[in-house]
């Protein structure tokens, strides 16, 4: 991604032949989300070109990955996108499920499709709070926080673990809801909708706010197609894709929600979406909720998990866009190659896209709206 | 007016201040040093407004030339490349140009002294208006919700008297504005903006 | 009459050694020096004002730090916290704490940076923050230290110099992220500077004077608030205002989350706090000339009745009391204001920052200047008001003429606005969206195959 670009460059169209100064925007930049390092190439204020530089968070999970056993791996995926574990974990069972055709109960099923929702609104929330922040609106950011420390309770309650969840097992749930599980849930989504409301009204309506995202980091529905993009970035340009829909997985086919689409394309269309997506997530856990069934949490498993020898490509719908694995096995307890295709990484390749001819301040405003997290773009 | 006591020893302390000031705004080596001396040189001059008691002069000139037209100043010295220090800001041309800093310091100096020892280079009276300007002193023990005749009759002076002159500055002012907008802007800022 | 009160409250109040003392300094230095001085000028105009200066400047520190904690305190309301509460009850040891912190840190200048400048960039601002101080109006009689009578121009004048700390703070550092933030700095502060001015200039009709205990008199005299009259000025005194402090937001030269640290990326330890210190002194100074100008300063309509019911002797102490509270009052109020739209608002980006200097505010400026003349020529013309000894007098007819004026005037000028505004690409964002996405929250997909 990394390309060199001429630190200085004399633009003759300026007429003081001002040079070009070349910023490095982190990897110790407070709104880079982590450890993402942009190279910036500025005309005064304005973006003339753009060039992400990754990597500082390289550690070499994929490679990690062909030296575990099966269910070793597991807890390496709570660490890549860390902000939505849940959701990674998620990812790598059913992946290791579908190589060996094993059916997961009906209970841990809806189970998963609670605990990742959740953990989809977890992440949405941290989204909002350092988008928020970002742009200058401390105050959401701690309002955020509030909520996401709610939700945050309930996994410690449930994995123990606040940050990297890890229940999910090959063919089901480690262990069963405890007691008050559902309690706690229900009161968190009573009190939600009306919590989504205060930041709306901080934010939706606000001058300052509409001014730095309205237009900004316009992407067209083709550019987004063309740039793999998955998640927010993608339908907030228009375009109706989303995996739970696509080509559901679990129970999300029973479930009925519906897929926020933007129009514009723009940082304020993508805030939009997934304020959106926030309250489909709550109807999503409120319906799984009711439908709740019960019986066993562990499907039939063999002691040692062998996958068949062969190829299989799985993928869900992350809080950030699409995640897929695909796990090439040669019939061994070990996979041959298990490689990842993060949603952050392939969504921050429109950051230049979106971000040429802006200004600094757009920069760091498109950062946010794409909502990366460096451990999954660097693995 | 005679300087006396205190007011004498702000009057050489500001003065030898605005002179070393001056000297140092061209003979610094980067120009944001000389823009800052160039400050020095202004506040300077502000304060032998003051000893003057000329209070508005005094205020409206670091207002103006300190911060607006000298933040300006150091607002295009940071934009073009100020690090690459002359290493001689003297040209070919210094020998000449001191020789006629000296020709017009020596005539300015004559001219003084002349006019200290003549009375004044034109020997018009002064008109009732001019002396009433000039003997326009604050007076101290006026209460403090009269305007200062000072402002009073700089603003009364400015739009009567000087009106012309004031609309003509202005428009000029204007003029050149407008001219180095039009300069400034290239063809991509046009297609950006328009 | 602020100086002759100050010169009789010198001479009674002052004890006689200061007086013999400072004789006794007089006869130590040259005549020259002296010949137009006589000691009790020199108590009165040096050593009385020192003085007050010494008193005045503990005071205006300690509200300062105080500032930032109250700054704290507020902010952790606003966002559901607690806010600082270990050093000392309430937290209330955690300036001093601060303080103590940034003192004994390590004191970095970088390397290559341009050390004089860099050094001196801390001063001026303070310096200049400080200054200006000294012209407030915080009480009637000696709870002054100065009336000097370009007073508004001077803290006009001295606050513009203080920008050249912030700017030559980003530029000595020699480094691009203070370099960026000087550069917005500066654009800002020419900017908004030239707004405070003209809507400055639209007071100034009612005030008749630039001196701060003049116009405090003036709407003594009046028995009214300028604010009354001028509604239009103070909304765009109080938007420039924290532009021209530099806060949110109007934060762009310290944007944390764009320029890091702004123009004091750089800046660490004591210097760091001295820029911090200027800036809240800064919005001291902002907020007293907001209530000077607008809310009346230390007058508050009945205060002279007040002290008229009591005793002579305790007149004129009660007086300073109720006004240096009132001052108090009003400033706490609108530093309240501040902090509260620092915690609420995102930050403007650097062009809608200049977009909002010279193309709302600015245009707003000018028009109330002429729409405020025009009412008072009217005023004057129906003979409301009477110019007495450069004082305004007028009946309750003129008020009610002014104030009703005052209000209406919002109207021209907003219809003015919105003419130059209207087609500008960011004018009412939020009704160019009215076909925003949630229309297509009906659209449903087909669901999918289930995996097998």
């Amino acid at each position: 991604m990394h390309t060199a670009i001429p630190l200085v460059t004399h633009h003759s169209e300026t007429l003081f032949d001002a040079e070009e100064m070349v910023l490095s925007m982190g990897p110790q930049h407070p709104s880079t989300h982590g450890v993402l390092r942009v190279i910036l190439k500025l005309d005064g204020e304005r973006v003339v070109d753009l060039d992400c530089d990754i990597g500082y968070l390289h550690r070499g999970a994929e490679k990690i990955f062909e030296n575990r056993l099966y269910p070793m791996i597991a807890p390496y995926f709570d660490r890549l996108d860390y902000i939505a574990a849940v959701s990674n974990g998620l990812l790598y069972v059913e992946t290791v499920e579908k190589a060996m055709g094993i059916e997961v109960p009906p209970r841990a099923q809806y189970l998963r499709v609670i605990l990742t929702e959740l953990n989809r609104l977890s992440s949405h929330l941290l989204w909002l709070a350092t988008h928020a922040l970002d742009i200058g609106g401390f105050t959401v950011f701690l309002y955020a926080f509030r909520e996401r420390e709610e939700i945050l309770k309930i996994f410690e309650n449930f994995f123990g673990a606040r940050l990297t969840c890890h229940a999910f097992r090959i063919g089901g749930m480690t262990y069963d809801a405890y007691p008050e599980f559902e309690a706690q849930v229900r009161a968190f989504c009573d009190l939600f909708p009306k919590r989504l409301e205060e930041y709306e009204t901080l934010l939706n309506e606000n001058r300052i706010w509409l001014g730095r995202t309205v237009g900004i980091g316009v992407i067209s529905a083709e550019d987004a197609i063309s740039l793999g993009l998955t998640g927010a970035p993608l339908r907030g340009s228009g375009v109706d894709y989303d995996v739970r829909k696509a080509s559901p997985y679990e129970c999300y086919a029973d479930l009925d929600f519906d897929i926020p689409i933007g129009e514009n394309g723009d940082t304020f269309d993508r805030y939009l979406v997934r304020m959106e997506e926030m309250r489909q997530s709550r109807r999503i856990i409120l319906q799984a909720l009711d439908r709740l069934p019960d019986g066993p949490v562990l499907g039939k498993v063999p002691k040692v998990i062998r996958v068949p020898a062969g190829e299989v490509y799985h993928s869900v719908e992350g809080p950030k866009g699409e995640l897929g694995l695909y796990l090439v096995s040669d019939g061994g307890t070990k996979p041959y190659r298990l490689r990842m295709r993060p949603a952050s990484f392939i969504n921050l390749a429109a950051l230049r896209k979106m971000a040429i001819g802006s200004l600094v301040s757009d920069v760091v405003a498109v950062i946010g709206s794409l909502d990366i997290v460096l451990g999954e773009i660097d693995r | 007016m005679l300087l006396v006591g205190w007011e004498a020893l702000f009057f050489w302390l500001l003065t030898l201040a605005a002179l070393f000031a001056a000297v140092f705004t061209v003979s610094a080596h980067n120009p944001v040093h000389c823009a800052l001396f160039l400050i020095s040189t202004l506040i300077a001059t502000a304060g032998l407004f003051l000893l003057l008691r000329a209070e508005f002069v005094a205020g409206a000139q670091i207002l103006v030339y300190v911060g607006g037209i000298l933040v300006l100043f150091l607002f295009v010295l940071m934009l073009v490349n100020t690090r690459s220090e002359v290493e001689n800001p003297f040209n070919r041309q210094d020998k000449v140009g001191a020789f006629i800093a000296v020709l017009v310091g020596l005539a300015l100096l004559g001219a003084v002294t002349y006019t200290q020892q003549r009375g004044g280079f034109f020997k018009t009276k002064p008109s009732a208006d001019r002396l009433a300007i000039e003997n326009a002193r604050p007076d101290p023990n006026a209460p403090a919700g009269v305007i200062s005749a000072d402002t009073e009759t700089l603003g009364v002076t400015l739009y009567t008297r000087a009106v012309l002159p004031f609309e003509i500055a202005s428009v000029l002012l204007l003029m050149a504005i407008v001219g180095s907008v039009l300069l400034a802007r290239d063809r991509r800022q046009e297609e950006t903006y328009d | 009459m602020m100086i002759q009160w100050l010169w009789i409250t010198a001479l009674h109040v002052a004890p006689k050694w200061l007086e013999s003392l400072v004789e006794q300094l007089f006869a130590a230095l040259p005549v020259w020096l002296t010949s137009n001085l006589t000691p009790t000028d020199a108590t009165d105009f040096i050593v009385w004002p020192l003085l007050q200066i010494g008193v005045m400047l503990l005071i205006v520190l300690t509200v300062v730090a105080y500032l930032t904690l109250a700054e704290r305190k507020v902010s952790a309301w606003i966002q559901v916290r607690v806010g600082p509460n270990r050093t000392g009850p309430l937290g209330l040891l955690q300036p001093a704490a601060d303080g103590i912190k940034l003192l004994i840190k390590e004191d970095v200048i970088p390397f290559k940076a341009d050390k004089v400048v860099f050094t001196l960039a801390p001063i001026i601002s303070m310096v200049c923050a400080f200054i200006v101080l000294a012209v407030l109006p915080y009480g009637p009689h000696y709870a002054s230290i100065t009336n000097i009578n370009i007073g508004l121009l001077f803290i006009l004048s001295v606050s513009s110099v203080g920008v050249l700390g912030i700017i030559l703070g980003g530029w000595a550092s020699n480094s691009k992220y203070p370099l960026l933030g000087a550069l917005r700095s500066s654009a800002q502060m020419v900017s908004y500077e030239a707004a405070i001015g003209l809507t400055i200039v639209s007071a100034l009709i009612f005030t008749r004077t630039f001196s701060m205990q003049g116009i405090v008199e003036a709407q003594r005299s009046l028995g009214v608030w300028f604010i009354l009259f001028l509604f239009p000025s103070f909304i765009v005194f109080l938007v420039s205002a924290v532009a021209e402090t530099n806060r949110a937001p109007f934060d762009l030269a310290e944007a944390e989350s764009e320029l890091v640290g702004g123009f004091h990326t750089e800046y660490s330890g004591f210097r760091f706090s001295i820029f911090f210190i200027a800036e809240y002194t800064n919005m001291v100074v902002v907020s007293a000339i907001a209530a000077t100008l607008y809310l009346g300063g230390w007058y508050v309509p009945g205060m002279d009745w007040v002290a008229a019911q009591l005793p002579a002797a305790y007149r004129e102490a009660a007086l300073t009391l109720m006004g240096v509270t009132a001052f108090s009052i009003k400033c706490g109020a609108i530093l309240y204001l501040f902090i509260w739209m620092r915690w609420t608002f995102p930050r403007y980006r650097y062009d809608q920052l200049m977009e909002l200097g010279w193309k709302w505010l600015m245009p707003a400026a000018l028009a109330n200047i002429v729409l405020t003349a025009t009412i008072f020529i009217l005023g004057k013309e129906l003979g409301l008001v009477r110019s007495v000894k450069g004082v305004l007098e007028m009946a309750w007819q003129g008020k009610v003429f002014f104030t009703v004026a005052g209000f209406l005037s919002l109207f021209p000028i907003l219809a003015l606005l919105n003419a130059i505004n209207r087609n500008s690409r960011s004018f009412n964002l939020r009704a160019q969206r009215t076909t925003i996405p949630l229309s297509t929250r009906k659209v449903k997909l087909s669901p999918g195959v289930k995996p097998a």
